[in-house]
């Protein structure tokens, strides 16, 4: 292979600022917050990029943009409470200052829009898996008519783990007579849960799909992986119609550092999202 | 003023070194210290004290019947409590006595005086209540005692390398010990001393610890490799690692 | 451009350099021989001993900063740099300059190791024989350096030094500092043919270039398991590699914090939580799948990558490993060419 050789960049490794101008709690561990660049222009990402996000004297972590592209210089990240960075984040607040390096990453890009173009679109989601699936739900929802239909399958383990209520309210509502729909689960319900039981894999039977004319998007926890890929290839889906975001351990989220490096593969480069074509042999990643 | 954390040292059994490391700083440092905490409770330099500790620095190892008493105590009384150095991260070198017998130990050290209190074996303080962060070391780097004072009050977690003192050796450039024929335990203990003991004509004798997962049976062969008997293969990890289940699996007491 | 020259005119060269350049070089301190910075041509230890640390140190240090930044949000991109002469480089440690070039300028220049680079003139040191039993540098082919110098020293009889100028630096460099006649094609000609013999029946490894596809297939190569079960994961492998670069980042403020520093510190895929994430999960539990990992960086992964082997068999792993674990052990399982039955 050939190496793409380039001049070094003065900016690599340097963070630029941003206020966060919107937080929203979510549960105990995970919030919603509102980032504002402090220059003009856009972050420029594909849905499915992540920043790595800096707080001075902590560290840096590689959160997923939660939001789709647009112009303004507005994006939404999300955040589960779990360690150094994740956990000071959570005590900023509206006005407070980040740092952002990125957008990066291979995210979902022209190619991939063009494969999904007039297809049944299965988006797959376990828990927090929510987060790096709204940048692109949010982006095909108002475009739904480029698609054959879209179909968001939804699996969480309690109600109050179900990330944006609001916006899962909305999509039920906007399902009835369109060719969107939102199917969900819960491994352990509350008494008034009117909805399905069980564990993800459990909504597959119940959406009606062709196989080949779909293309399946799965994030989720890594046992989740496992299981739901097994019930797609029982359905005889197509290897290449399966896209997924996997995440590894990062540091520099450039290629550099050597942390997330699965067999070949440099998730932080050739990831987070993968064809499942792609990575099927890559026995470090799956 | 009070409202800067209140910072408590206590010690057990060990020789009160750590303690005097952990304030050997330069002016600057202990100026910069005290500005962020307040130190209620140090018997070494003051003899005030309060009632309850934001973070409550412990030395020696637990080694008496009634130091299991105070150290639950000082737990109760304290938010955070860390270990200072190897008495009380891994009992450190108390432990020794761990391998004699209660009464060949009091007829060894204190001959003819049989009134005197039986101890209890030496354990760390992490055997008997429950640590927040660990500062190992015979005796503490001031520099990760600053470090952990840092991360505690910023509400990060305090880590301690995972890695082990050969990764610092080979940072410093120096030739392994073993190449002179020297025994080191490097490969198996936790980094965090800059290697000082093979950096500066010594050898590592285990003073921080064995690392997580540590490839015991693996560094045994290699000292034994380099010309030890299984039994003085074993014996290099009494100073430091009695504590060790990996090394040392059964409870002599 | 091919010079001739002698050591004397050399140390000359160099001790005039000096006055406008830092100069690295072999040195011997203690017992130890080691690269390092000379105040005079005198320090240098003229003669070829395998060093704990290579090259990379000069560009890739074990510790840098990356960031310095305040309290109030000043954030300044660190770089430290000086204008550097590396000198008596083996080739070994050529192509593994060579191949940190290529790693650091791939996709995103890392402007730390670049600026560094750039300002650094190579004058290489060919080895006519092995330096010792722990490299193997012939099974891949390393000990001759296709590129990765601006100078290289080819060492003849009396103290003499054929010259080839490499690239436009080095002959700026060459007419400055060094005094020296035009050397003869056939000279080296003739140099090379004594080197090759002298190298005549050390082979390089058997079915070298298919290694990718070989390792590839031998992910459970009963090697590995045999191998890993003795590893200490202390990681002294991968500290002492020339094609090693993985690193880790740290934050800190100072103890009064008003200023901090990111880091970047040396890391290794050897150590346990290389790749252990916050919630516990670690991707590469074992110290055999740490193993297979480094030397596939090595033989699959990177050399796919780099189109040549990835270790250059300097045999820096070899020396610094004690439980005797060397990538040339397990690549001649690999290719079968120990004719051993591993099982
Ligand atoms: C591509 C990608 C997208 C992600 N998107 C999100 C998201 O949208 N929301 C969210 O809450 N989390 C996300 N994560 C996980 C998140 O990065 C980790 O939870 C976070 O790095 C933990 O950092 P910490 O400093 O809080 O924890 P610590 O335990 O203090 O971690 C220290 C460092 O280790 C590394 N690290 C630890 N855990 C992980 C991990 N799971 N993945 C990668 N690096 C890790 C990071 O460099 C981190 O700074 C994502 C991870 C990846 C790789
Ligand atoms: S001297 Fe000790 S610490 Fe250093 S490399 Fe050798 S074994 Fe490891
Ligand atoms: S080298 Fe070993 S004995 Fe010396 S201070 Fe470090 S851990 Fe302790
Ligand atoms: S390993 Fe080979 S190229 Fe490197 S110094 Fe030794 S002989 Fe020379
Ligand atoms: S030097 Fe040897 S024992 Fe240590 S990590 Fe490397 S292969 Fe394992
Ligand atoms: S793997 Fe070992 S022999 Fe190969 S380049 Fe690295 S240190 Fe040298
Ligand atoms: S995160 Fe550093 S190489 Fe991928």
């Amino acid at each position: 292979m050939e190496l793409a050789l380039v001049q070094s960049n003065a900016k690599l490794y340097l963070p630029e600022p941003a206020r966060i101008v919107k937080v929203r709690n979510f549960t105990e561990h995970e919030k919603f917050f509102q980032i504002e660049l402090l220059r003009k222009g856009s972050l420029g990402h594909d849905p499915g990029q992540f920043v790595e996000v800096s707080i001075l004297g902590i560290g840096e972590a590689p959160i997923s943009i939660a939001s789709p592209p647009d112009s303004g210089n507005r994006f939404d990240l999300c955040a589960r409470a779990v360690g150094d960075v994740t956990k000071k984040l959570f005590t900023f607040k509206k006005n407070d200052l980040i740092y952002i390096r990125g957008p990066f990453g291979h995210g979902f890009d022209d190619k991939i829009f063009q494969r999904m173009r007039g297809k049944h679109l299965l988006f797959i989601a376990g828990g927090i898996g929510y987060f790096p699936l709204r940048s692109l739900i949010n982006q095909v929802i108002p475009n739904a008519k480029n698609y054959k239909k879209i179909s968001i399958l939804y699996g969480c383990k309690t109600s109050q783990d179900r990330m944006f209520p609001d916006e899962l309210k909305k999509i039920h509502h906007l399902s009835v007579g369109s060719n969107v729909e939102l199917l969900e689960t819960l491994d352990h319900p509350e008494a008034d849960w009117t909805g399905n039981v069980g564990v993800i894999t459990t909504l597959i039977p119940k959406i009606d799909f062709d196989p080949a004319e779909t293309i399946a998007i799965i994030v989720g926890p890594p046992i989740m992986y496992k299981f739901v890929l097994t019930s797609l290839m029982d359905k005889h889906m197509p290897k290449e119609n399966i896209y997924m975001s996997l995440e590894r351990r990062m540091k520099c989220g450039v290629g550099k550092c050597g942390h997330c490096q699965m067999e070949g593969v440099y998730v932080c480069q050739k990831g987070p999202v993968f064809n499942y074509a792609d990575v099927e042999h890559n026995e470090e990643l799956f | 003023m009070s409202k800067k954390p209140k910072v408590a040292f206590f010690d057990f059994t060990g020789c009160e070194g750590c303690q005097l490391c952990a304030v050997d700083l330069t002016p600057e440092q202990l100026f910069d210290l005290l500005a962020l905490v307040d130190i209620v409770e140090f018997r070494e330099v003051m003899t005030d004290k309060a009632e309850s500790y934001d973070i409550a620095f412990i030395e020696g190892s637990i080694s008496r019947k009634p130091d299991e008493e105070k150290i639950k105590d000082i737990r109760a009384r304290s938010k955070l409590l860390v270990t200072l150095g190897a008495c009380s991260t891994i009992a450190g070198v108390n432990a020794l006595r761990n391998f004699y017998p209660d009464d060949k130990l009091l007829h060894l050290v204190y001959p003819g005086h049989p009134e005197i209190d039986r101890t209890t074996i030496a354990r760390g303080v992490s055997e008997v209540v429950k640590v927040d962060a660990m500062i190992p070391g015979c005796p503490i780097d001031t520099h990760e005692f600053l470090r952990v004072v840092k991360d505690l009050l910023l509400g990060k977690k305090p880590e301690i390398p995972t890695y082990p003192v050969c990764v610092e050796c080979k940072m410093n450039e120096n030739t392994c010990v073993y190449e002179k024929g020297i025994h080191c335990l490097g490969p198996v203990i936790r980094a965090g001393c800059n290697a000082i003991c093979p950096s500066n004509g010594g050898y590592c004798f285990g003073c921080r610890g064995a690392i997580p997962k540590a490839n015991i049976e693996s560094m045994k062969e290699i000292l034994q490799k380099y010309n030890l008997s299984a039994a003085d293969a074993l014996d290099k990890f009494k100073l430091f690692l009695e504590r060790d289940k990996e090394i040392f699996p059964d409870d002599k007491n | 451009m091919l010079l001739k020259t002698t050591k004397t005119a050399l140390l000359k060269g160099i001790d005039q350099v000096l006055s406008t350049y830092q100069v690295a070089a072999l040195t011997k301190q203690d017992s130890r021989v080691l690269y390092n910075y000379v105040k005079t041509s005198h320090d240098i230890f003229w003669g070829c001993r395998p060093t704990v640390l290579p090259p990379k140190k000069f560009f890739f240090p074990p510790h840098e900063t990356l960031l310095d930044y305040t309290a109030d949000g000043q954030i300044i991109a660190k770089i430290e740099s000086k204008p550097l002469v590396l000198f008596g480089i083996h080739p070994c440690d050529l192509r593994g300059i060579q191949i940190l070039d290529e790693a650091f300028a791939d996709l995103h220049g890392d402007p730390n190791y670049l600026e560094r680079r750039e300002k650094a003139i190579i004058i290489g040191l060919d080895c006519h024989q092995t330096c010792d039993q722990d490299s193997f540098c012939y099974k891949v082919g390393a000990h001759y350096a296709k590129t990765g110098y601006d100078i290289m020293l080819y060492p003849l009889k009396d103290d003499q030094y054929l010259v080839e100028v490499a690239t436009d630096r080095g002959n700026v460099f060459a007419e400055q500092f060094l005094r020296a006649i035009k050397g003869e094609e056939k000279e080296l000609e003739e140099y090379q043919q004594a080197k090759a013999k002298a190298f005549e029946s050390l082979k390089p490894f058997k079915d070298l270039e298919k290694f990718p596809e070989l390792f590839q297939e031998n992910t459970h190569h009963p090697v590995w398991e045999h191998e890993g079960a003795r590893c200490l994961s202390c990681g002294s492998c991968v500290m002492v590699c020339p094609t090693c670069y993985c690193f880790n980042v740290t934050d800190d403020w100072e103890l009064n914090m008003r200023a901090g520093k990111r880091q970047r510190h040396w890391d290794a895929c050897m150590l346990h939580d290389f790749t252990t994430v916050a919630t516990g999960e670690n991707f590469r539990p074992t110290a055999t799948a740490r193993l297979h990992h480094r030397i596939n960086r090595k033989f699959n992964y990177l050399m796919k990558k780099h189109g040549q082997s990835v270790c250059v068999g300097c045999g820096r792993c070899v020396r610094a490993c004690l439980a005797d674990i060397s990538p040339k052990t397990i690549a001649e399982a690999i290719n079968g060419e120990d004719e051993k039955e591993w099982n």
